[in-house]
């Protein structure tokens, strides 16, 4: 495959004009501030037990992949995505939609530079952006961000519009089209939702790291590193110092929670 | 002359009402039996029964926000809060004699018990698991075991 439309290799650099979003965003913007507010008195009134406090708003989650590490026709990453939330291979569910429709949280890219002829493959999903498109265009608020920088579907609001996946730059998320059944305890997924990679908040909230990142070390591949981007000493900061992390479309200003190496 | 009109009317109109109530007292208690509700694992919910019965809505609604917006899985003693759904099937989800789980569609399941007796619809289980996780996993490791997908 190559780059589709929105990947090219060099993409122009071209300033982003943020100004213009938080103008179109200003009212929401406002609320957003003051919704943040009420959210650190509680928690500095809750008890200080990490596990009660929920996201902290201190740390920024994010992934490091090293697409030289990421092997060719490897789906690791994919599968462990599948076992841990529920969808793709393994269950009977959207047995009428078409492979384009049915849901995907991660997969796998190949890129090829037509150039060299050089190609790799990386695993693509939710980049977890600071300023994500698909919140902007939310009318019911359901596209969130959380504190600690996870973006995700709170699917008790979401109306199943896809504005959202209109907006997403990097086709991250899927709708569902049909009734499921027999979902993950911890994974709730429905027909008339929108759904993606949600770096595994449910792990991440019990201190584990996302199920992807966790069977790609386990095998081995070691192409995965998660961690606080805030913490100027955890390893992915130490990491991404070092060797540097690129973001997939920089040029449109969303800095980016999940950076690559390699690319 | 008028008043007494009134008095009479109103005094009619009384005994009508208090004849009516006594109908359909004596009706809700021959025909409409009470939901059968199965015993739940331990000793008491989170909150008095009563208030329970009352309030498991609100208390779902708000705790569903806590966490999903938030990250706020716990209590400050560690234990789930007390509005985490998963919570309420881990002791309520109740088996059938075969040892399976009641489907969200049978009568027997504690939620569909008392939603179909109060007419209310419920739709948490569109998406979220009607029966423990520790089920499905069984189930998994069950199917593989026997040589099924």
């Amino acid at each position: 495959m190559n780059f589709p439309a929105g990947f090219t290799a060099n993409p122009e650099t071209v300033e982003v004009d943020t100004s213009r979003r938080r103008f179109v965003t200003g009212a929401a913007g406002a609320m957003v501030s003051l919704s943040t507010g009420v959210m650190l008195m509680n928690m500095s009134s809750a008890n200080a037990a990490t596990a009660a406090t929920g996201a902290d708003a201190r740390k920024r989650w994010g992934l490091l992949i090293d697409t030289n590490k990421c092997a060719d026709g490897c789906t690791d990453c994919v599968s462990a995505c599948q076992d841990e939330n529920g969808w793709g291979t393994g269950s009977t569910d959207e047995a009428n939609s078409r492979d384009e429709q049915k849901a995907q949280w991660i997969r796998k890219v190949t890129v090829k530079d037509k150039q060299s002829g050089h190609s790799m493959e990386l695993p693509m999903m939710c980049q977890h952006c600071e300023n994500p498109p698909c919140v902007d265009v939310c009318p019911t608020n359901a596209s969130m961000k959380r504190p600690d920088g996870i973006v995700q579907v709170d699917k008790h609001r979401c109306i199943g519009c896809r504005y959202c996946m209109m907006a997403c730059p990097y086709k991250a998320r899927s709708f569902v089209h049909e009734a499921l059944h027999d979902q993950r305890a911890h994974a709730p997924r429905g027909k008339g939702t929108v759904e993606s990679c949600n770096l595994c908040a449910h792990r991440v909230d019990r201190g584990q790291v996302p199920a992807c990142v966790e069977r790609c070390t386990k095998e081995n591949h070691n192409a995965m590193l998660f961690g606080d981007l805030n913490d100027p000493n955890s390893a992915i900061s130490v990491a991404m110092k070092q060797h540097g992390g690129t973001e997939i479309r920089a040029d449109l200003g969303l800095n980016l929670g999940v950076r690559y190496q390699g690319i | 002359m008028k008043s007494r009109t009134v008095r009479s009317l109103r005094a009619a109109l009384l005994s009508g009402v208090a004849l009516w109530a006594a109908s359909v007292g004596s009706f809700t208690q021959a025909e409409t039996p009470k939901p059968v509700l199965e015993r739940g694992k331990g000793e008491a919910c989170v909150l008095p029964t009563e208030e329970m019965r009352r309030n498991h809505m609100h208390l779902l609604k708000h705790d569903r926000d806590k966490t999903m917006r938030l990250g706020i899985r716990d209590q400050a003693d560690g234990k789930p809060i007390h509005g985490s759904l998963n919570q309420c099937i881990e002791c309520h989800a109740t088996k059938d004699e075969q040892g399976n789980f009641h489907p969200i569609t049978s009568e027997k399941h504690f939620c569909t018990a008392c939603h179909v007796y109060a007419s209310v619809k419920l739709d948490c289980f569109e998406c979220h698991a009607s029966r423990p996780e520790s089920a499905r996993i069984a189930e998994k490791a069950a199917l593989k075991a026997t040589g099924g997908k």
